[in-house]
């Protein structure tokens, strides 16, 4: 949610600076995601003289912008602008959000400064075009006499907070804080005589599904363009003007954080608005123009014959205003959240309005905003207000609450007396009566004194716990986990490599590994359609890794993972070898039955050959497959201490990107000292550059034949730039300096 | 010697992490990555009717289940096995319907952790979280308490670390709400505990510099052969 700084301050007072200000709504729980400046130094209201196409580009276009009595060339890309047009003109030096203004040459053409959009200036989200000023702008003034600056807060609000969803809201939490008072203008009306009553009449079928609707009457309004300081406000919020009285409604909202609407009441059948839902069989043309149907879970508001809103979530466009309308009714309610969350699901349609009432709104609060929005709607639109609310108000409960504080300070662990939990709470808006409390009646997220604890401590200052050690416990608790880990550990002592798969498989992949769908378990909203299976083993997982890493020979790799069934989820251990595997899946089996004593049928081994390994795209001679239900196979088997331990390395690995282009590869084979570890020689490759992404030993032979106490050994190498294709002579440079390297370090002579 | 294989990213920043819960007794426990509705949402205090239930994208199964979306799936499960005081670390898969990017993934791992005793408090919360942050990042690390709401911690936190030059998000944290200790079994006025989830791929990657979480379910030996 956006948050003007100014807009804040007629809430409430405060001198904090941008960075003050977002630490303190870090630390009550309304997170900072984007600070945003509003200024416009440097920036001009400038005048369109001259349009011209731009010599080399068809998209760019040559603008002749004048202000303060000189003329700018500007390559400017957007076309929504005329000769005479107001715009706002960045020039050299002027600092449009992250950048600086630069006089550039744009395609052959210099360019001095830059035609900003709405979005650019930090105004609202419109980036389709320039910002097209109103002609009343006086060419030559900054633009900071148009705009004033100002800060904007991006936060996130927290699903169990609907009341920070407004500038009035975040004051509140601020003036918990500062201390200083939210500030609230009581509203006089000027109105008439006549009644509200008179003319309209308010029927709520059931007060559960709302305990509360306000309507009030306004007659006589002109529909205008919204003044100024009503289209910035707007846009600060990245939203679009319409008119004055809807502009004003949607104002309220992000002022007050109430939703409001106006209905045209001349388009009020018989001037009767009846609160209950749809009957099964209506429809609606909700004002974004989409059509749609009702269902008897929708609560609307209706006139005598049909639906002309859909309660708390979006107007029609029956009723909605237009620029003929005179009489207005202000709509001011409370739904129940249950029944707009239903709506919001059923319609797949969330507003600013939805998003609030499902989050709870103020109920005392309603009557307010409903003046204020008629007090500023005469204000901007004229019309006289007619005199009283029409519907019913509600009754509102009273839910007292024990505060609890010596349960506090042990929760907290913090020495706070009672006198200060008290006044945090009502700085709060709580009501205190001796050991009780009251929540205000914007807040719906407090029911036990836990809730309390959270209030105190957020307002109080977590900073101001210090932590304390836990108690140990002496017992080493040990599950099957350390099993799995010491079997992983097993498994790569014998050269294997661990991979993990994911758990999802497409119906191509249920026939390629002749699975019968029906006995998988089934996702209803996969994110691909193809992939709506879960996976019921493990090797098919490990076929597609082989397919995917052609370049690797041997490929000797395991997985160990959960599998499902209709019936039941288990834990699986697969391995797959390629023919060239230094280890035989006999030996891996052995291995694994001799150091865990599983037995040799509780493996299911399958070996493929090249016509089979086809469908999979694996061009090797063979592969064999082994997996068993390892959940199974330990479940009544008890095991020694040592094999419920497993190893953790202390050294860091350095990772590198791998790169999305070709890479160039190489073959080197080199004659060095028999005891010279292939992993360090790796080691020495790797560190001459970054663009060598891969060093596989793939033959290793000693013989006296190579010189006393040495031997052969060689690498495939594999060269790569992250952000470019390798040129054969660029690898060809990176092949002679690991043989300078290996020459220097190793003394090692180059095979060829 | 026939050359050693290769672990995953993900198997050898879990047992770096677990090691430290190891030492202080904690029991590793594991729950299902297909689990009920009401494990995975009800049981930990996010009800259906309730918009904090938006905040995760789930995948629903066909019989009405669902894949896990966190591993607090957990909390209530191992709550009802055993009798206080309770120390267990949950590994697991879990899962998301959200598109995916270089940041976001359908599959993520999380590690989480609950403590539930008598007279635990947020004093003993953060001594846990610094802990275990110092351990992976280093005793120099800048920390931050944030307060943020999870609806099955009353209060609830989120942790920051100071990380090239700005605050980056780390964990998930807070003090096991009465409700959920309740649907447990276990009575609030009695005992108390905290309860704290970590995104592991995350960490993976801001450890080793990788700028791509899809990477993890590759399958691309030349990524896991560099672990």
């Amino acid at each position: 949610m956006l948050i003007s700084k100014n807009w804040l301050k007629k809430h409430t007072k405060f001198g904090y600076s941008d960075s003050e200000l977002a630490d303190i709504l870090n630390s009550t729980g309304s997170e900072v995601e984007e600070i945003k400046k509003v200024s416009f130094d440097k920036i001009f209201v400038a005048t369109v003289m001259k349009i011209e196409k731009h010599k080399n580009a068809d998209k760019l276009k040559v603008v002749d912008a004048a202000t303060g009595g000189k003329s700018y060339k500007i390559v400017c890309g957007a076309d929504n602008y005329k000769i005479g047009d107001r715009v706002a003109l960045a020039k050299v030096g002027a600092k449009v959000g992250d950048f600086e203004i630069k006089k550039t040459k744009i395609r052959g053409v210099d360019s001095e400064g830059m035609l900003c959009s709405e979005k650019e200036l930090g105004l609202g989200n419109d980036h389709a075009g320039i910002l097209i000023l109103s002609p009343e702008e006086k060419e030559g003034d900054g633009l900071n006499k148009v705009y004033e600056k100002d800060t904007i807060f991006d936060l996130d609000i927290t699903p169990n907070r609907g009341d920070c969803l407004s500038h009035l809201g975040m004051a509140r939490e601020i003036s918990a804080i500062s201390t200083e008072k939210v500030m609230r203008e009581p509203i006089s009306l000027e109105k008439s005589s006549k009644k509200a009553s008179d003319v309209i009449k308010v029927d709520v079928k059931r007060d559960e599904d709302c305990p509360r609707y306000f309507a009030r009457v306004v007659e006589g309004v002109s529909i205008a363009p919204s003044p100024k300081w009503l289209k910035n406000a707007l846009s600060k919020m990245g939203l679009k003007s319409i008119n004055n009285v809807v502009d004003i409604t949607n104002y309220i909202l992000y002022d007050l954080g109430h939703p409001l609407h106006a209905f045209d009441m001349d388009k009020i059948n018989k001037n009767r608005i009846v609160v209950r839902r749809a009957s099964g069989n209506e429809s609606i043309i909700s004002l974004d123009g989409e059509k749609r149907s009702l269902t008897r879970e929708e609560l609307v508001i209706a006139d005598d014959k049909k639906p002309i809103a859909i309660a708390g979530i979006i107007g029609g466009e029956n009723s909605q205003v237009s620029d003929d309308t005179t009489n207005i009714v202000i709509e001011g309610a409370e739904f129940d959240r249950k029944v707009i969350r239903k709506s919001i699901k059923n319609l797949n349609l969330n507003t600013e309005a939805s998003y609030r009432f499902e989050r709870g709104v103020d109920s005392k609060g309603i009557e307010h905003a409903i003046n204020k929005a008629a007090k500023l709607i005469s204000e901007v639109a004229g019309g006289v207000i007619l005199s009283g609310v029409v519907g019913p108000h509600g009754e509102h409960s009273e839910n007292w609450l024990e505060i609890e504080p010596d349960n506090i300070r042990k929760y907290l662990d913090l020495e706070i007396n009672d006198e200060q939990i008290k006044s945090i709470l009502s700085r709060l808006g709580f009501s205190i009566s001796e050991n009780r409390c009251m929540p205000p009646s914007f807040r719906h997220d407090i029911e036990v004194w836990q809730d309390l604890s959270e209030e105190v401590g957020r307002i109080h200052g977590y900073d101001n716990i210090t932590p304390k050690p836990i108690k140990k416990s002496s017992d080493k608790a040990l599950s099957n986990y350390n099993l799995f880990e010491n079997i992983k550990d097993t498994l790569v002592d014998a050269g294997l490599v661990e991979v993990y798969n994911y758990s999802f498989l497409s119906k191509g992949d249920t026939e390629v590994f002749k699975i019968k769908s029906s006995s998988l378990l089934e996702v209803e909203n996969p994110l691909q359609p193809e992939n709506k299976y879960l996976r019921n083993n493990l090797s098919s997982g490990l076929l597609k890794t082989i397919s995917k890493n052609a370049s690797f020979d041997p490929i000797e790799i395991f997985e160990i993972g959960q599998v499902f069934s209709k019936s039941k989820e288990s834990t699986s251990l697969a391995m797959a070898l390629t023919n060239k595997s230094e280890i035989s899946s006999e030996e891996v089996i052995s291995l694994l039955s001799d150091k865990y004593s599983f037995g040799s049928r509780e493996f299911k081994i399958t070996e493929l050959f090249s016509e089979e390994l086809k469908p999979y795209k694996i061009k090797k001679k063979s592969v064999t497959v082994i997996e068993t239900d390892i959940s199974k196979a330990i479940a009544k088997r008890r095991f020694d201490k040592k094999l419920l331990s497993y190893k953790v390395e202390k050294k860091g690995k350095i990772y590198r990107k791998i790169s999305k282009y070709p890479s160039v590869s190489r073959d080197i084979a080199v004659i060095v000292k028999k005891n010279i570890k292939p992993e360090e020689i790796e080691q020495t490759i790797y560190s001459i550059s970054d663009q060598i992404k891969r060093v596989d030993c793939f033959d290793e032979f000693a013989s006296d034949k190579f010189g006393k106490g040495m031997k052969n050994i060689a690498f495939h190498l594999f060269f790569q730039a992250d952000d470019k294709t390798l040129l054969d002579e660029e690898g060809d440079k990176i092949f002679s300096s690991i043989v300078n390297k290996l020459e220097n370090k190793y003394k090692a002579k180059l095979r060829t | 010697m026939k050359k050693k294989g290769n672990l995953h990213p993900i198997t050898l920043y879990f047992r770096e992490a677990l090691k430290l819960f190891e030492e202080l007794g904690f029991e590793v426990y594991s729950s299902p990555e297909v689990d009920t509705e009401w494990y995975n949402f009800d049981a930990v205090n996010v009800p259906g009717d309730h918009p904090s239930r938006d905040v995760q994208d789930t995948f629903w199964l066909t019989d009405k289940r669902v894949l896990r979306t966190h591993t607090s799936n957990g909390q209530v499960r191992a709550g009802k096995e055993k009798k206080p005081p309770i120390r267990v670390v949950i590994p697991g898969r879990c899962f998301r319907n959200e598109s995916t990017d270089a940041r976001h993934e359908t599959t993520f791992y999380q590690l989480e952790c609950l403590y539930i005793d008598r007279d635990v408090n947020i004093g003993n919360l953060f001594w846990m979280l610094e802990n275990f942050i110092k351990k992976m990042f280093g005793d120099e690390i800048k920390i931050r308490r944030r307060p943020h709401h999870y609806s099955f911690v009353e209060p609830g936190f989120d942790i920051d670390i100071w990380f090239k030059g700005k605050w980056l998000e780390v964990l998930g944290s807070g003090m096991v709400h009465p409700k959920v200790l309740k649907n447990m079994g276990i009575d609030p006025e009695k005992y108390s505990g905290f309860a704290f989830g970590i995104g592991i791929d995350r960490m993976v990657m801001l450890k080793y510099g990788i700028d791509d979480i899809r990477q993890f379910y590759s399958g691309d030996l030349r990524f896991i052969k560099q672990f």
